[in-house]
């Protein structure tokens, strides 16, 4: 059971050097959330190289923690100046906003701090508890399991991430493509590697992450000249503290909030922009003043905040189980474990359930540590924001530099990020979706190994991949994902034409 | 409220509103269809093309047994990049545009020149680093990629420069023992 190990995963993480770690990754992160423009998975992906002089664990806790900051981060300029510094934050902005307009803003600060930190600690509790129960079944999988279910999740976040299915199983696949263009890993041929060194024996993960999400990005952030002038708004310490005690007076609402974000979060690929939205939704639906919602009703920003925050938790257990992504951020993460020598699947709660027990134990310190952090800066942090975007751009190509080279001290390699970053410029602006492609490339040796272990095994026989229940139900999964939303949509035009007939 | 980015994605919300980095929403009818297709088209050939090398560099140099994944990863890609091609060809066929091609280049030009200019500062950045090192390179780099966004303020620009540039050094060279990109001069 998960839990046994809990002792010995508090003793590892109750150290001074390792609540440093937490903290400054809550910090970044605050301050990276609430810059528009700076998602908590560009946040990730840019920190990701520089966490390679640390331990396996200790990176992912200071990962997690900058996305535990980012994912609150993002309320900030949704509270003072209508912009949400992250999807997450999209909901909030529809009741956080308009309470600043009513000159509420410090209370709205106040109550989306308390619902991240409560919805956040207490997420993290039910997925300790869930550790256990999952690394029990992941012992159930084999090569030929990992090879279905890599499937699996790359259809399944190709379908839930965007507006565009075909586009995004294109860029999955584009992603395994990549991915098998270094030699043949069991005879060591070369395949497609266009006679570069870099390129000979794997398809260096971290500047394709970094070009992908942060380079990308530097090609829109460099149009904008600041992101609001409007810095000018009054907060004070009193008011957030009314927002703490308005939060804790409405337990229902953040245990619901809670609940919807984790769930969410667990399903491959959803993220933090559904949760929030299907949040606010459901709590305007329970409200006794319904009408109430989007003119600056709190109940809004604890719905909207509490759920983001679960999803952070949430997201990590496709994450760490199954090595599906929950969302953009755990994408990145993914490509920490493999940093880091932690092989991402089912594998993953069987040989590191430890550092897996380390990863969520973490979260509790730090949204205690958001909680000290977010009360003292954030009225503060709006500064940052109406900081001219044009100043960061190259500050960040100067870091995703750096980090890029960090690995393996290849130029080829920074090269590569930067090529990476048209191509997923290129990408966004027709509409084809990075997550996959980033899955493709990070899982795509870890698939072709299991597939070719399992055709070892079975003398070349392709009908061992149909053998096994769970993998047959993997497969029946694949078909349901892909299959499901165009039957939905067909159904639906149906639905909808047969009671147009009736108006 | 601005539109903004999904999470879930990385980055920006895939519509035709929030990709628009200067803000403002695209129409498709202000570009010629020429234009148009080569943007629409750009990425889904490139991927065809790298698919085509990768069979025509291994069919016949490696064991069959060995190219059973890539060749099944090909096949699906290619069927999912039929479809792709057949949708955006005709949603291309349905716009009706009087725009010339160079007419259109010159708009998405305006609207994306300074995104263009820092592929170019990019670019030449990287090349400056293996010539003179990372600091050298990244001081220059950063001023002229501030200029190419429109900073015009002296102090702004190297006041900001320095800031940054000691910055790295300070947290990563000497905090994290990170070692930078040394040119050919072992600076």
């Amino acid at each position: 059971m998960a839990l046994e190990l809990i002792p010995e995963a508090l003793g590892v993480l109750l150290s001074l050097e390792n609540m440093a770690f937490i903290a400054v990754g809550v910090m970044f992160g605050m301050v990276a959330g609430s810059i528009p423009g700076f998602t908590g998975t560009n946040t990730v992906a840019i920190a990701l190289p520089f966490t390679l002089p640390m331990s396996p664990e200790i990176a992912l806790v200071f990962l997690s923690a900058i996305y535990v900051g980012a994912s609150y981060g993002g309320a900030i300029p949704a509270v003072l100046i209508n912009t949400p510094g992250t999807a997450g934050a999209t909901a909030t902005v529809l009741d956080a906003y308009p309470m600043s307009q009513k000159g509420e803003a410090s209370k709205a600060l106040g109550i989306s701090i308390l619902a991240s930190c409560i919805a956040g600690v207490i997420s993290a509790f039910f997925i300790l508890l869930l550790l256990g129960p999952i690394g029990d079944f992941s012992f159930l999988f084999t090569n030929r399991e990992i090879f279905v279910l890599g499937l699996f999740g790359l259809a399944a976040v190709a379908v839930a991430i965007g507006d565009n299915m075909i586009k995004g199983l294109v860029s999955g696949f584009a992603g395994l493509l990549i991915a098998a263009m270094p030699v043949d890993p069991t005879t060591g041929q070369r395949r497609l590697d266009f006679d570069f060194f870099g390129l000979y024996d794997e398809v260096p993960f971290v500047p394709v992450v970094v070009g992908l999400f942060a380079v990308s990005e530097l090609f829109y952030l460099i149009n904008k000249r600041a992101i609001s002038e409007d810095a000018d708004v009054n907060t004070s310490y009193g008011d957030i503290l009314d927002g703490f005690r308005y939060a804790i007076s409405k337990p229902v609402d953040l245990v619901r909030a809670m609940l919807i974000g984790l769930g969410i979060g667990s399903m491959p690929g959803a993220g933090t922009s559904v949760a929030n939205f299907v949040s606010w939704g459901v709590a305007k639906n329970f409200s006794k003043k319904p009408d109430e919602f989007g003119k600056g009703n709190p109940e809004g920003v604890i719905a909207s905040e509490g759920s983001n925050s679960a999803v952070t938790a949430g997201s990590l257990v496709p994450t760490l189980a199954l090595g599906i992504p929950g969302s953009g951020t755990t994408a990145v993460m993914l490509a920490a474990l493999l940093l880091h020598g932690v092989r991402p699947g089912p594998e993953l709660m069987q040989n590191f359930a430890l550092e897996a027990n380390i990863i969520i134990l973490s979260l509790f310190f730090a949204n205690i540590a958001l909680l000290v952090f977010a009360f003292s800066v954030s009225k503060y942090l709006v500064r940052v924001v109406s900081m001219p975007a044009n100043i960061i751009v190259p500050a960040i190509l100067a870091l995703t530099v750096i980090g890029s080279f960090a690995m393996r001290g290849l130029m080829f390699d920074i090269w590569l990020m930067f090529i990476f970053g048209i191509i997923g410029f290129v990408m966004r602006k027709n509409n084809y979706s990075l997550i996959p492609m980033i899955l493709g490339v990070i899982l795509g040796p870890i698939i072709e190994g299991a597939f070719l272990r399992s055709m070892l095994v079975s003398s070349q026989d392709p009908m061992y991949f149909f053998e096994s229940t769970l993998a047959i139900s993997l497969w029946i999964g694949i078909i349901f994902v892909l299959l499901g939303k165009p039957v939905y949509n067909v159904f639906r035009g149906s639905i909808r034409s047969r009671t147009d007939l009736f108006d | 409220m601005t539109t903004h980015q999904s999470e879930s994605d990385g980055g920006h919300v895939e519509s035709a509103q929030s990709t628009d980095g200067a803000g403002e929403p695209e129409n498709e009818h202000d570009y010629s269809k020429g234009y148009l297709t080569l943007v629409r088209l750009l990425f889904p050939t490139v991927v065809l093309i790298l698919a085509i090398l990768y069979v025509e560099n291994t069919f016949g140099n490696i064991r069959t047994e060995n190219l059973y994944y890539p060749y099944f990863v090909i096949g699906l890609l290619v069927f999912f990049l039929g479809i792709v091609y057949v949708r955006e060809i005709r949603r291309l066929l349905q716009i009706e545009s009087d725009e010339k091609l160079t007419t259109s280049l010159r708009i998405a030009y305006n609207k994306w020149q300074r995104s263009i200019g820092l592929v170019i500062v990019g670019i030449a950045y990287i090349f400056l680093i293996e010539v003179i090192g990372f600091f050298p390179s990244t001081f220059i780099s950063m001023i002229a990629i501030m200029i190419v966004g429109g900073v015009r303020d002296p102090k702004l620009i190297v006041g900001g420069t320095f800031v940054v540039v000691a910055l790295i050094y300070v947290m990563f060279v000497q905090g994290m023992g990170l070692t930078p990109p040394e040119g050919m001069f072992g600076i």
